[in-house]
């Protein structure tokens, strides 16, 4: 559910230095969901999930002040903040130890896996896109996007070639792209 | 740099997706600042992330809000909660893309100014060595010049010598020719009879062979009597030499013959090369 602009960037980020209540209901009715589905992907305990949102928005919040619009774009700067939140916090849990020591096959069955649970409850765009790539570029968008592993890690756990992985990347990120412009 | 390979190699993709090393993430944001298109491309690819991210929304539960704004609350009224956000290293890019360019037009400055410098550096360099070298040359051919001068210098104090003891009434010169046949040599003594000293030049004789000195003589009563030995050096430079012994009394003739390095007590007849008569 992607969130209606009623705002421009802009004007959100004037919004948000504001520091009101108004600006925080606005913000967390049009991100959360955003930013939860990128949590969520990372760390797959709910409650863990929640706790991280929170962080998130409170450094979302505690930071407004010293961004500039003109710097980027603040959806950027936001999902960031809650993609790294996330990994972070993955990592602290040595969960991302535990899955770099199974074997690749293995990575890529549960991030399918988890792939799918959320496919049953999830939106149609979700789908859609799921339907738009192949399990050899998905895997290597999760991997990166999700568990915060480099190039080199990723060329590791699937035991494909560092290029490869590169081209792949670009590709899927292509008919994401192709699939979104639709 | 090959922008569409740079673009279609896939960094841009794995640099938006946060999988790059820290050394090729810095690499990268330097290429974004200095190539409007990768820029470009970055931003489309953050923008697909975007949805991609959408796409993927789920909602929190409701209790969510009002928990989280409560949290926030405290924050604000204390200021002690307000954590510094350790994502700031994170999204460097987003910040550093923006001043490149101001950075960009600072480190053109300052290639030019290096460049430039190292330019003129390599010009002077150049340069130095060049007058080095000509230094070099020219103090060569001053020493060349310089011994020329000193040897023509000692010749022309022979000759003014020679001339002197010439002009001077109480020197005798006898001038000795060849004895061999078919080889024309000269050489003269000048000789004070009152005093005893004698000079020798030589006009033309030939280099000594290895071994060999040439030897002179005074016919005294018909005998032939030791007057020293005749320098090397001196027969080459066709120069002037004191003779090493007196020589008082009479004497009929002067005779230089070639004989063994050091002298020979008697003159070796067949080399007697020079001789000439005392004009009574």
């Amino acid at each position: 559910m992607p969130p209606a602009n009623t705002y421009t960037e802009e004007e959100l980020v004037a919004l948000l230095k504001q520091q009101s209540r108004d600006g925080f209901n606005y913000l967390y009715q049009h991100y959360s969901a955003v930013l939860y589905g990128v949590i969520v992907r990372v760390i797959n305990d709910e409650q863990t999930a929640q706790d991280v949102l929170q962080e998130v928005f409170v450094k979302i919040w505690n930071n407004i002040s010293g961004f500039n619009a003109e710097k980027g774009r603040i959806y950027t700067w936001m999902i960031n903040i809650a993609r790294n939140a996330a990994i972070d916090k993955l990592r602290s849990k040595g969960e991302i130890m535990k899955s770099k020591i199974h074997t690749g096959e293995d990575v890529v069955y549960n991030v399918q896996k988890g792939l799918k649970t959320e496919q049953q409850t999830d939106t149609i765009g979700l789908r859609e896109m799921v339907g738009a790539l192949k399990p050899e570029y998905n895997a290597i968008v999760q991997l990166a996007y999700f568990k915060g592993y480099t190039l080199d890690e990723i060329s590791k756990t699937l035991d494909i070639p560092l290029g490869t992985v590169k081209t792949r990347m670009r590709h899927a990120i292509q008919l994401l792209r192709e699939n979104f412009s639709r | 740099m090959n922008i569409k390979e740079y673009i279609s190699s896939g960094i841009l993709e794995a640099y938006v997706l946060g999988a790059l090393s820290e050394e090729e993430q810095v690499q990268v944001v330097a290429d974004i600042a200095a190539y409007p298109e990768l820029a470009a491309e970055v931003a489309a690819i953050e923008i697909t992330m975007q949805q991609f991210a959408e796409a993927n929304a789920v909602a929190p539960p409701a209790f969510l809000q009002e928990q989280i704004w409560n949290a926030i609350q405290p924050a604000d009224n204390t200021g002690q909660q307000t954590e510094p956000v350790k994502e700031e290293t994170k999204v460097i890019p987003l910040t550093r893309r923006e001043r490149s360019g101001q950075l960009r037009w600072q480190r053109a400055a300052v290639l030019v100014v290096l460049v430039g410098s190292l330019l003129v550096n390599l010009m002077f360099w150049f340069e130095r060595n060049k007058m080095q070298e000509n230094q070099l040359a020219m103090q060569q051919r001053m020493d060349t010049m310089q011994e020329q001068q000193q040897s023509l210098a000692a010749v022309v104090d022979n000759y003014k010598k020679e001339k002197d003891m010439l002009a001077d009434p109480s020197m005798q010169s006898v001038v000795m020719r060849s004895m061999q046949k078919d080889h024309p040599m000269v050489a003269t003594v000048m000789w004070n009879k009152e005093k005893g000293d004698a000079w020798l030049s030589v006009q033309k004789l030939p280099e000594a062979p290895k071994g060999m000195q040439y030897q002179l003589w005074v016919i005294k009563d018909g005998k032939p009597v030791d007057m020293g030995m005749v320098s090397n050096d001196m027969v080459a430079s066709g120069g002037l030499q004191k003779v090493s012994k007196q020589m008082l009394g009479e004497g009929q003739a002067f005779a230089i013959s070639l004989e063994k390095e050091g002298g020979s007590p008697v003159p070796t007849m067949e080399r007697v090369y020079v001789m000439g008569k005392v004009a009574s």
